[in-house]
């Protein structure tokens, strides 16, 4: 009985961990090639429901089948949503990048308040039924006890956008790139690489894996609201310094880790100390090694 | 003086008198203004803008019908959203006009929090729906409600869990809120002894999946489950509960009596019990006014009705009183019986309302049924 119980709170750490890394990466990448943090980016997340739900709506009257309506909504959700953090980075963020660090902070701030209370005044206050878009695997049904069908969909998406991700930096140009700004971003520019569409791109995926997430989840628990990148954005942001932030494998590894740590907090002790365990963890690994788990200290060459 | 600043100087004198009379004249049909502390925006709208509409539905009617001792009525609502530091700010701005009552507000917290600038002030209060216990323990003498409080709402879920469901154990779970752990605190005091609580547990809310929650609960196999708190997390947990297949029944406080429950799918709730004040929407003296909000595409709701009731019995209170100050109107309200459309009202020593009227309904099906 135990370690079924210990199995159960397991699999639902790690489809919590799944969301917040997948919201994580796009926070750790932004910073790490510009040193920004994007407080824009749990807003961002949000659009990425809020257009699914719209575009199940449009599609309702088809009678789509469910897993080909999801590839359909995260597509589309993508295609907006990367468009939103492209328009996000040009009006908010562009100008700023030689400015004092304080001043694109309190730009994301702005531009995250400004998504925010937009979908509210265009959408509704309201909490909205969100379609059920994880499909039913029935093959999986003997685990059921412990990993439901729409967990497993959640981490297996998840895993596949990451090791997607780990393989377009390793191996593509843009990749290469990306990373290469991260490093020396004078150095990339006098070897030709053009800096603002390498940004922007960096944008683009993460407001990409921001929209798996939100869809995934929000079919998951069935609801979205504007209200619900607030939480998901300081969570993954922890999940992200937890991680070491400015390193990919970090944030993946900082979301699972916050996962599973607020899990095991709610099914050993309680619900009211799943937070408190969370950040107390952040603050030990904080305490212990300040870079994060995986992150890199930041070497100022004098 | 010379003739032309002579003349000026009349000139002046009368217009000052002019003035002056006009303003006398406004006193005698100068409006009363009533204020309306409840949330017209947010998460908690659905809420509010029921009670601004219902309200605003008896003024004109009482205006029509010549208003009061001549004076007509004008509702000033403000939106508090539910904040507390919102409430705060509003109850300051009523104070600085000068109003005597304010019907609010919606929210147990936010109304909890503009007590104490409304009592300095000497405005009276009165709440169509915040159900915190401790509003009415004696350190609020302004405040009214017509809903009956949340120590009874506890107990009746109380008495439902062991009388109806014969549940031998339970969870509880709340959201840390000032509604939630209140009732639950409540429901587990009233459990004491005759029901084992095996949780009692605050969830966060607005956190991004609850499976732990319900791994917990699949665990422990208590014979129900109660969640105290709003709608929102409500519908979330119900969710996680179906899908984790718990098939025990949960018990949800009057905050989820809402035809919003409703976009829920059914499967989900098809356990779920919903303990609530008697719905006056279903009583035949409220079907004009209810035919009136649909005509306005406006939502008829408990609290509208409600508010639409202390509306009455504002119109009452202020009939009879000559000057309007709080000591009169507190007087009046203490000692009186009023007329309105959800039947005779009178208020006890401590502000709540004397007859207490509490059903449980199932939400299984389209609509609210009475459960056995």
């Amino acid at each position: 009985m135990n370690f079924d119980f210990f199995t159960d709170l397991f699999f639902s750490g790690i489809t919590k961990g799944s969301i917040y890394a997948l919201v994580a990466l796009g926070y750790t990448m932004v910073y790490g090639i510009i040193g920004l943090i994007n407080f824009a980016h749990g807003e961002i997340y949000m659009i990425g429901a809020f257009i699914a739900i719209s575009m199940c709506s449009i599609l309702a009257p088809l009678h789509i089948s469910v897993p080909i309506l999801l590839l359909i909504a995260i597509s589309i959700s993508i295609v907006f949503t990367a468009c939103y953090a492209f328009t996000v980075e040009k009006i908010a963020y562009e100008k700023l990048r030689n400015s004092s660090r304080l001043a694109p902070l309190i730009s994301a701030i702005g531009m995250s308040l400004l998504l925010r209370e937009y979908v509210l005044l265009f959408q509704t206050s309201n909490f909205i039924n969100f379609p059920e878009l994880l499909p039913e695997v029935s093959w999986l049904d003997f685990m059921s006890d412990y990993l439901l069908p729409s967990q497993f969909i959640i981490i297996a998406s998840a895993f596949t956008c990451m090791v997607a991700l780990i393989l377009f930096l390793k191996y593509t140009r843009s990749g290469i790139a990306m990373r290469a700004i991260a490093e020396d971003q004078v150095m990339t520019r006098l070897l030709g690489i053009n800096i603002n569409s390498t940004i922007s791109l960096t944008f683009i995926i993460g407001s990409a894996l921001a929209a798996v997430a939100a869809v995934l989840i929000s079919s998951y628990i069935g609801q979205a609201n504007y209200n619900m990148g607030f939480i998901i954005g300081i969570k993954a942001f922890t999940a992200a310094v937890l991680g070491g932030i400015g390193s990919v494998s970090g944030a993946m590894l900082g979301g699972i880790v916050l996962g599973l740590s607020e899990s095991f907090a709610t099914g050993y002790i309680s619900s009211d100390y799943e937070d408190i365990v969370a950040f107390t963890i952040l603050i030990l690994i904080l305490l212990f090694k300040p870079s994060g788990l995986l992150g890199k200290k930041e070497i100022e060459k004098v | 003086m010379k003739l032309s600043s002579y003349i000026k100087f009349i000139l002046s004198l009368s217009c000052i008198f002019f003035l002056g009379s006009t303003a006398f004249a406004a006193k005698k049909t100068s409006p009363i203004v009533i204020g309306i502390l409840a949330p017209l925006t947010g998460d908690f709208a659905n809420y509010g803008l029921p009670v601004k509409n219902s309200a605003t539905i008896a003024v004109e009617k009482i205006n029509k019908a010549g208003g009061v001792n001549g004076h007509k009525l004008v509702l000033a609502a403000e939106d508090s959203q539910c904040k507390p530091e919102l409430a705060i700010n509003i109850a300051h701005k009523f104070a600085d006009m000068h109003l005597s009552i304010v019907i609010g507000g919606v929210c147990s917290g936010s109304t909890q929090a503009a007590l104490p600038v409304f009592n300095k002030a000497h405005i009276v209060v009165i709440s169509p729906s915040a159900t915190a216990t401790n509003l009415t323990d004696g350190s609020n003498p302004n405040f009214f409600r017509l809903i009956p409080p949340d120590n009874f709402q506890g107990e009746f879920q109380a008495d439902f869990l062991i009388n109806n469901l014969k549940a031998k154990t339970i969870a509880i779970l709340h959201d840390k809120d000032a509604y939630g752990k209140g009732i639950a605190t409540i429901l587990r005091d009233q459990a004491k002894g005759k029901i084992k609580v095996v949780a009692f547990e605050g969830i966060t809310v607005g956190a991004v999946d609850y499976s732990a929650v319900a791994s917990k609960l699949r665990r422990l196999k208590p014979d129900a489950v109660a969640f105290e708190g709003y709608m929102p997390e409500g519908t979330k947990l119900l969710t996680q509960f179906y899908k984790k297949r718990l098939k025990m029944p949960v018990i949800v406080p009057e905050s989820h009596k809402s035809d919003v429950l409703f976009n829920l799918k059914a499967k989900y709730r098809a356990n779920t019990y919903v303990s609530s004040p008697l719905d006056p929407s279903s009583l035949k003296t409220v079907q004009p006014i209810s035919k009136i909000l649909t005509q306005r595409k406006q939502r008829t709701t408990a609290f509208g009705i409600y508010a639409y009731s202390i509306t009455q019995i504002i119109a009452q209170v202020l009939e009879q009183t000559k000057t309007i100050n709080y000591k009169n109107i507190h007087t009046a309200l203490d000692k009186g019986k009023f007329k309105t459309i959800i039947g005779e009202v009178q208020f006890s020593p401590k502000g709540d309302i004397l007859k207490k009227n509490y059903v449980m309904y199932k939400a299984g099906g389209t609509t609210f049924v009475p459960a056995k």
